[in-house]
């Protein structure tokens, strides 16, 4: 189990997490929301000891991620950031093969080349292979980032906004991805993201977040109501009901500063 | 793992071949092997023709009874003017690209080479005060001083990178500004000095490899060919700084030891070209661009690829610069803008698709 324990970052003197707990099993999509700015990002890379925390400690098993070796560390916890900065030309196979770093000798081995080979085929990028990894379209790259995370064969997967510049089609195909993984591998994932219904419909469990701490925790069912919403994203919502029985939530617009009163 | 099921990447997706991975990873990468060996043999044929070209113009034939000391004219033309010059050639060339295929990995830019890093106006303020401190009589002491400013303004970036953060923007606009120091104090030098003494300046700043011998290349050598082996060893961490910091953290490498030690390393060549042969532009910006055209960015093969093309703009650059307006010798610097320059434009416009 991946576990947060009162998590705290401070940038200089401004307080940018505060007491973050959470639990990230494996088998299960935790979804992290929270407005802009309230350290969804942030708190990822302190799980994953990019920034390093100024507090609280992350776990996997019994062992503290801050003493874990990178590569140990980049066996456990893969990432798939929110952009994908590529100044250079650079192949959509090679874009991919790079996740095998953490077992990479400096040829790659037979077993490199099938796992990318596979993880392309799987996702339907492999006519993309040779192609130049900068000259795809949003959704493709975004694939590509997921399919370097998946050959990383970590135990734990942690996505910053992976649908944030996605039509709803490509949104859907990657979390239905996701959620297929997660219970056929068994693998952890942590997923910050903004959409509501999304969160709603593929999430096991959901975080809240506001003003750099927890501000609720639980079933997506239990947490996400128009009470709470309303709180962190100071919108008014309305619930509605699909025909299957799902619930998704219609903003209907910000609140004024006379109904937060 | 296992990923569970095929998602549509788009309409490329449909009725395509199966991909053989092993395969078709093997002969790509054959293929890089193959133009590396390609470019060795432009380096070759480039080397041969630098030894008869020049003053005294000497056949195929009368190079090799020269190299195994059969002629002695010949042979003094060739062991004591040629060979030193080709391959102060070949070790500046690859130096300097080497160097720019580091820099532009390090500081994810592709306008960056060893000069972005300051090393250049560091060096050439540096020479400039060995021209000025010893009249231009003593060429140890002006490439000593060259080379120590070329070191010193790389522990400045250094020390501005640790004092703020090893980022790409920090070690570039740190290096931007002490491009721009270095140049104003060299300006200050040449506007205080003699006119001897600016003439020896100028002609510095225009790059050669006439004054180069066996001590110097040796010197060169001890800072150039070193660091290959261990820059060949982070081969894989500079194809993953491409990716972004955040995710070359995420897969264990540690970023901010790869750039300050990539830093190290490229200005630590750079300065061993710089300091014995002048200010040779151009070379460090551009042979790594070539190079990926010609077979990629993987720097498994994009460092040595690289390396022996700035070796080969080098050379061809100094053979030209000897035999075009002979018996006079048009500076290397120069030679190798007017060489380097159309063949990048060609490789640029030759493509189909964009480069950047």
């Amino acid at each position: 189990m991946l576990q947060v324990t009162d998590l705290a970052f401070r940038y200089r003197k401004q307080m940018v997490l505060k007491d973050v707990c959470l639990e990230s099993k494996r088998g299960q999509i935790l979804g992290i929301l929270g407005p802009n700015g309230v350290g969804k990002s942030t708190l990822l890379k302190c799980m994953l000891h990019i920034l390093k925390p100024t507090g609280g400690s992350v776990t996997i098993g019994q062992e503290d991620v801050r003493h874990m070796s990178p590569l140990k560390r980049a066996k456990l916890l893969a990432y798939v950031p929110q952009a994908y900065p590529s100044k250079f030309p650079m192949t959509v196979f090679d874009a991919v093969l790079v996740g095998r770093r953490p077992y990479l000798s400096w040829r790659p081995s037979h077993e490199d080349i099938t796992k990318v080979t596979e993880v392309l085929r799987l996702m339907d990028l492999e006519p993309l292979a040779s192609r130049d990894f900068d000259c795809l379209s949003g959704g493709q790259k975004q694939k590509v980032m997921l399919a370097r995370a998946f050959v990383q064969e970590a135990s734990y997967l942690l996505l910053d906004e992976p649908t944030s510049n996605l039509d709803v089609k490509h949104q859907l195909e990657v979390m239905e991805l996701l959620q297929e993984t997660v219970s056929q591998d068994g693998v952890g994932v942590v997923v910050a993201m903004h959409d509501l219904n999304m969160a709603q419909r593929f999430s096991d469990e959901v975080l809240v977040m506001n003003g750099g701490g927890v501000f609720a925790r639980g079933k997506p069912c239990d947490v996400l109501n128009w009470k709470n919403i309303g709180a962190v994203f100071g919108v008014e919502v309305e619930q509605m009901k699909g025909n299957n029985g799902s619930r998704c939530w219609y903003p209907v617009r910000p609140f004024q500063k006379a109904d937060r009163g | 793992m296992c990923i569970p099921k095929a998602v549509d990447a788009g309409s490329e997706c449909k009725n395509h071949a199966v991909l053989d991975g092993t395969a078709w990873y093997g002969a790509t990468s054959a293929k890089k092997v193959v133009s590396i060996g390609l470019l060795f043999g432009l380096l070759v044929i480039s080397a041969v023709a630098g030894l008869s070209v020049g003053a005294a113009k000497l056949g195929l034939l009368d190079v090799l009874s020269a190299l195994v000391g059969k002629s002695d004219v010949s042979s003094n033309i060739v062991w004591k003017l040629r060979v030193p010059r080709i391959v102060m050639a070949v070790l500046a060339g690859w130096g300097l690209a080497v160097g720019g295929t580091v820099s532009q990995a390090i500081l994810r830019n592709p306008l960056a080479s060893p000069f972005t890093l300051g090393v250049a106006s560091g060096a050439g303020f540096g020479a400039v005060m060995g021209i000025v401190l010893t009249g231009g009589l003593s060429n140890g002491i002006i490439a000593s001083s060259a080379f120590c400013f070329a070191l010193v303004t790389s522990f400045l970036i250094l020390a501005v990178a640790h004092l703020k953060s090893a980022s790409s923007e920090t070690l570039i606009l740190a290096g931007v500004a002490f491009m721009y120091l270095f140049s104003s104090l060299t300006s200050f030098m040449q506007y205080v000095s003699t006119m001897e003494e600016v003439h020896q300046i100028v002609f510095w700043f225009f790059g050669s490899l006439s004054k180069v011998g066996w001590a110097e290349i040796g010197i060169a050598a001890l800072m150039i060919v070193p660091p290959v082996p261990a820059l060949m060893k982070w081969a894989w961490d500079l194809n993953l700084l491409m990716v972004g910091d955040d995710s070359a953290k995420s897969l264990g490498v540690n970023v901010a030891r790869l750039r300050t030690g990539g830093v190290i390393l490229a200005s630590l060549m750079a300065a061993g070209a710089i300091c014995f042969c002048g200010v040779i532009g151009f070379i460090g910006l551009v042979s790594p661009h070539i190079a990926r055209m010609l077979i990629g960015s993987d720097h498994r093969f994009l460092l040595p690829a690289s390396g022996i093309l700035g070796a080969v703009l080098v050379l061809s650059a100094d053979t030209l610069g000897r035999s075009v307006w002979a018996p006079q010798v048009i500076p290397i610097g120069i030679m190798t803008s007017f060489i380097g320059v159309p063949f990048f434009f060609y490789l640029l416009v030759r493509r189909k698709k964009e480069y950047w």
